[in-house]
């Protein structure tokens, strides 16, 4: 496994970072298309971390997704959980993410991802630390009034894990008024981190209840395992039109949350598209991760 | 403070490799240091006996709350044993990561390559 021992300049040591904003394609560097499907999403975030492991800067990048997509953490349940045909059914895409973590319905939100070395960050558990305060500065810069949260503890096997990621907030999540307002969650591999996680604009959460089934997800596999109980509702979230009062602007929250990420990494965010190796390379992942057999393989 | 058990041999990915009975096969799991680093550990996937990995390669991964980490074979050879029991009690990594805790079981096919790994000193030195 990566992990890095702690650095004394934990926040300051990580200059010179891109800015991506969706799939990095647009006519103005930096400002591609917001929305883009589940799978291009991933293998996008995926690209750039492979990127960094061959000497790219670190990058943050903020996109949305389109059509609305339920995201499975890499080793979470999903078969018999999860009922593919009500997912087609509602319009809903589904991928399963290289991070850890539970399942997040992405719909009206905005999605951050922060790609880098562990080790400028102090480490992958001091980087999840760090960028939720980054978040919370950001935050803070539209007037809200988040913090981290001490967290719950999760027990039990993520694998056998039934509940949505905003259920209930882990320690240092950002929340709002004790309800969980950003969803994060972590790869590490050879040297580099991917942390992603989705800071809610407005909708709702339960709607994943509404996506769950006791019956057989296909595809069907006769290994599989008698399917968990379903959930009820995820009741601990909150959504930044709920604190603010009206429909966030996506491109105004994307500001606020560039002008977090400087103040508490003390670096300047440079704006631009994707490299050309970045295109090719998310262009090939964009098969694994629109592949059934990854997203229904437990 | 970590603890670095003095006869044991670890990689710079903060895998340990530990004797067992049989000469040629050793046991394989992650140190003190990284299940700390890591915090509560809620999965792990391992790859099944009769697969061979080279030195370095990634072998499974292993999941705390929200972050996942690969894995990486400290020495090629193949696995014989996997620890099937992680899979009701991740935590064991957590609890008793040099005993318990343990990942696979592999048989060793170059003997020299012990040679490249680090000694407890060492080690100790590497996670500072």
């Amino acid at each position: 496994m990566t992990t890095a021992p702690d650095s004394s300049d934990r926040d300051g040591g990580a200059g010179g970072w891109r800015l991506i904003v969706g799939t990095g394609s647009g006519a103005v560097p930096g400002v591609g298309p917001v929305a883009a499907s589940g799978a291009v999403n991933m293998a996008i975030d995926q690209a750039l971390l492979e990127s960094l492991q061959q000497g790219g800067p670190p990058v943050l990048r903020f996109y949305a997704w389109q059509p609305a997509c339920l995201s499975l953490g890499r080793n979470q349940a999903a078969r018999g959980l999860y009922d593919a045909d009500r997912l087609a059914a509602a319009g809903i895409d589904v991928v399963r993410r290289p991070t850890g973590g539970l399942a997040v319905l992405h719909d009206r939100e905005l999605t951050y991802s922060v790609v880098s070395a562990p080790g400028p960050l102090g480490g992958a558990r001091a980087a999840y630390a760090s960028i939720n305060r980054a978040l919370v500065e950001g935050l803070r810069c539209l007037g809200i009034a988040a913090e981290q949260a001490a967290g719950l503890k999760i027990r039990g096997p993520v694998s056998q894990a039934a509940e949505p990621c905003f259920q209930a907030p882990a320690a240092g999540e950002v929340v709002a008024g004790g309800r969980k307002l950003v969803g994060s969650a972590q790869r590490c591999e050879r040297g580099a981190l991917l942390q992603h996680g989705s800071i809610l604009l407005s909708g709702s959460q339960a709607r994943v209840r509404d996506l769950l089934s006791r019956g057989v997800a296909p595809p069907a596999s006769p290994a599989a395992p008698a399917p968990p109980a379903p959930p009820a509702a995820p009741e601990g979230s909150i959504t930044l039109e709920e604190l603010s009062g009206r429909e966030p602007d996506v491109h105004a929250v994307i500001a606020a949350m560039c002008s977090g990420f400087e103040r508490t990494f003390g670096t300047r965010l440079a704006p631009g598209p994707l490299g050309q190796r970045e295109n090719v390379r998310a262009k090939q992942l964009v098969r694994r991760f629109g592949n059934d057999e990854w997203t229904w393989r437990r | 403070m970590s603890d670095v058990p003095a006869d044991l041999l670890y990689s710079e990915e903060h895998e340990y490799l530990k004797k067992t009975e049989t000469a040629d096969v050793y046991q394989v799991g992650i140190t003190d240091y990284a299940q700390g680093e890591l915090g509560d550990v809620v999965y792990v996937e391992l790859p099944s006996a009769g697969e061979t990995y080279t030195r370095g390669a990634v072998f499974g991964t292993v999941e705390a709350v929200k972050a996942v980490s690969d894995l990486y074979c400290p020495i090629s050879g193949e696995i014989v044993e996997v620890n099937a029991s992680l899979g009701d009690d991740p935590g064991k990594v957590n609890s008793d990561p040099y005993g318990a805790g343990w990942m696979v079981k592999i048989r060793i096919s170059d003997e020299t390559e012990r040679d490249t790994l680090l000694g407890p000193d060492e080690y100790t030195k590497h996670i500072g």
